[in-house]
């Protein structure tokens, strides 16, 4: 090593040859052996594509007809009033409390809503999805319900004294008002919960009231919206009632 | 090895060496940029991952809203990924490419406009993430909405060049590595287009969201890391080894079916969750068959490297890169392995995915970056790095860290997972029985720290053009007399 270039200072030398050690000690790389492929690649490959048609197999069950793939039958888009029980009814008649609870199952159990986490019988999964039958979260405040369905939820939060941590999806850009307000409605009136009716131009105002890139933690939550904070009044009970009287008023008159 | 007589390695002519210098001269300052201001972005993601392991098992630590572990975790990944893993991905494919093509780069100042913007972009998503404007449910794309065109603007200001070069290449110059540079230009602007336009100008995805949001979170390693790592895998073993890649057709092989199965995978990760079971049963398929490709990528450069073994001691570039290699089979592995039913049961929304997740970035992709970085720096600032022995250190605190780090979060994931899959217990005491490994969590990222620190300096020391002055390479140590004649036969002289 006695005779090896060191302490030249490479960046104040002339010498071509010298200054580009780096590049000069290196190999050619562009060529390329033709081995051809072995045939223990083709087994190898074999035996992997095997494991992997037994995985499709198994997590796609027996049944290897078209319904079974059949899950992606949901719209991506939900058509206006599409679970509103049919254009015949007339707004008023939508709201009314058996049709606008009935529209709010419809969404609830459809595919790729909430059935699919909190379960039919509102009970959620232990340790992992949190109930919704007798939660304070669903028939306390409907400001802040309205506002997790419009949102989302995320994070550590304790639902009937056990603490979840997961991330419920925001629904605000799947579902319109109507349907958050549908199924609002229905999940504080079954499983034996019981609150007032949600309507759609109360979470149109808490649409206008709170915009929110990120979903909620529950800390956020409880500083922006009280326990018992309400939504403003809807407009739709007085209109159904008058729409009911209206109609009361009319078939004595047919009777005439 | 013998500096007395430097004579030329076979089959390079003195012109070869003036064409190489003058590529790596063009491609100094673009290069240079994006390997230190991604070095910067290491360092500022390895801190936010100690901070995020720290408040992990000290809950009570740093309780500023900005620093709310939701807000961390998240921050240190996307630091990590788009702050040091694309910035260093884009300055070896500029090298590799210009090396490859034998074409200078002809617009070093457009590049490193494009790469201000880029930096741009990730300090705003990062800040907007701490500040709570992320989108935090969807992994990898948790920048705030206003950021993915300005990152995807500059992406494509990059790649472009990259294209150009290509088409401008001198004939004759087509190598493996330039297809995956290539595949890589392509598909992250695409995944990354679909996955935004989906997710935040539509905004009607719904349940289709997760699917999409882990359909592109699986891409950004299997579709650009992979194929990234691999160019610079692809490179560096044969220029050191001296020997050619052993097949063509395997290698071919290996692309086609990466780039084939890929784009299937990654909705496993929602098996079981409420989304109709042929979509992660489709993505967990092609993550079992995305092993193939692993396997003869393996073969290839195993068959490479046979009998120049003891380079792996020598030479920091492939001692990294050999590494690396192992990272991408854990990687593939551990992807195909948890995405199956019966072990995703006790995985889901556990640890584990974390691990996952470090395996790809940086047990894999890091460490092939840190061995082309240990490749390319002395060739573009014409001095030599300062010190074997702290190169050395830089490789075992990285590797002790990672290893560890990916093992303890498997582990951990598997311990904590299956304590919320009993049905009776609470979240808190699934957590608590992985608090063992997480406290253990923070000694390794302290090591990662450090580890980054001395590669940092190291590299500083480069750009200020304070290397060592000498025409030799430095090597992890010094070979022994008898490796040296080992070598001299088998290699005659090549380095790292």
């Amino acid at each position: 090593m006695a005779s090896s270039p060191e302490n030249i200072d490479y960046a104040r030398t002339a010498n071509v040859a010298t200054m580009h050690a780096a590049a000069a000690r290196e190999r050619e790389a562009t060529a390329v052996g033709g081995t051809p492929v072995s045939l223990w690649v083709v087994v190898a490959t074999g035996i992997v594509t095997i494991i992997a048609g037994a995985y499709f197999g198994q997590n796609t069950g027996t049944d290897s007809s078209i319904a079974n793939i059949r899950g992606y039958q949901y719209a991506l888009q939900y058509p206006e009033g599409s679970s509103g029980g049919g254009a015949a009814m007339s707004d008023e008649e939508l709201r009314q409390d058996a049709n606008w609870l009935a529209a709010g199952k419809a969404v609830y159990t459809g595919a790729g809503n909430c059935v699919g986490c909190h379960q039919a019988s509102g009970e959620g999964v232990a340790g992992q999805f949190p109930p919704l039958k007798g939660s304070d979260w669903v028939t306390a405040s409907d400001k802040r319900l309205i506002a997790i369905l419009l949102y989302g939820i995320g994070g550590q939060f304790s639902v009937l004294g056990k603490t979840y941590n997961g991330q419920m999806p925001a629904q605000g850009t799947a579902l319109n008002n109507k349907q958050i307000a549908q199924v609002a409605s229905y999940i504080r009136n079954e499983w034996g919960n019981k609150a007032p009716l949600i309507y759609d131009d109360q979470v149109a105002s808490v649409k206008v009231e709170i915009v929110r890139q990120a979903s909620w933690t529950e800390g956020e939550l409880e500083a922006a919206i009280a326990a018992d904070a309400a939504c403003v009044p809807s407009e739709w009970p007085a209109k159904i009632a008058k729409a009911a009287g209206g109609a009361a008023e009319a078939a004595p008159a047919a009777k005439k | 090895m013998s500096q007395e007589t430097p004579s030329l390695p076979p089959g390079v002519t003195p012109e070869d060496i003036l064409q190489r210098a003058a590529i790596d001269k063009s491609t100094r300052l673009p290069v240079l940029f994006f390997f230190t201001s991604g070095a910067a972005w290491l360092l500022v993601a390895t801190l936010l991952g100690l901070l995020a392991s720290l408040k992990f098992v000290v809950t009570g630590a740093f309780k500023y809203e900005v620093l709310n572990l939701a807000r961390v975790q998240p921050a240190f990944v996307n630091a990590l990924v788009y702050g040091w893993a694309y910035q260093a991905g884009f300055g070896v494919m500029i090298w590799i490419m210009a090396r490859l093509c034998r074409t200078e780069l002809r617009n070093p100042v457009t590049l490193i406009v494009a790469g201000h913007f880029w930096n741009l972009g990730v300090t705003l998503g990062v800040a907007g993430i701490l500040g709570g404007q992320g989108n935090l449910h969807m992994k990898l794309l948790e920048f705030p909405a206003m950021v993915w065109p300005l990152l995807l603007a500059a992406y494509l200001l990059i790649v472009v060049w990259l294209v150009v070069m290509y088409s401008a290449r001198r004939p004759g110059s087509g190598y493996i590595s330039q297809w995956y540079i290539l595949a890589a230009c392509f598909t992250w602007p695409w995944m990354y287009l679909v996955a935004n336009v989906l997710l935040n100008v539509f905004k009607k995805a719904g349940v289709a969201g997760p699917v999409v949001a882990s359909w592109y979170a699986n891409g950004v390693t299997f579709l650009w890391m992979v194929p990234v790592g691999l160019a610079s895998a692809y490179f560096v073993i044969p220029k050191i080894t001296g020997k050619a890649i052993h097949s063509y057709n395997l290698s071919s092989f290996a692309f086609w079916s990466l780039l084939v199965l890929a784009p299937w995978a990654g909705a496993q990760e929602l098996i079981g969750g409420p989304v109709p079971a042929w979509i992660p049963a489709v993505a967990g398929t092609a993550q079992i068959l995305l092993l193939i490709p692993m396997l003869a990528v393996c073969l290839n450069h195993y068959q490479t490297v046979r009998g120049a073994h003891e380079l792996v001691n020598v030479s920091p570039s492939l001692r990294f890169t050999f590494f690396a290699a192992v990272g991408y089979v854990c990687t593939c592995v551990a992807s195909a392995v948890l995405g199956s039913m019966s072990l995703s049961r006790y995985t889901f929304l556990s640890f584990a995915q974390d691990g996952v997740m470090m395996m790809g970035t940086y047990m894999f992709f890091t460490m092939a970056m840190f061995g082309a970085i240990y490749f390319i720096v002395p060739r573009i600032t014409a001095c030599e790095w300062v010190s074997g022995s702290r190169i050395r250190l830089h490789f075992w605190l990285s590797a002790y860290a990672i290893i560890g780090l990916c093992s303890l979060l498997l582990i951990a994931g598997v311990s904590h997972g299956s304590a919320i899959d009993e049905w009776e217990s609470s979240f808190e005491t699934a957590v608590m029985f992985s608090k063992g490994y997480l406290v253990g969590r923070i000694f390794l990222w302290a090591f990662l720290v450090a580890a980054n620190f001395i590669f940092i300096h190291q590299l500083v020391l480069m750009v200020m053009n304070r290397g060592r002055k000498a025409g030799t390479p430095t090597l992890i140590h010094q070979p022994t007399p008898y490796e040296t004649a080992e070598l001299v036969i088998t290699t005659e002289g090549a380095e790292a």
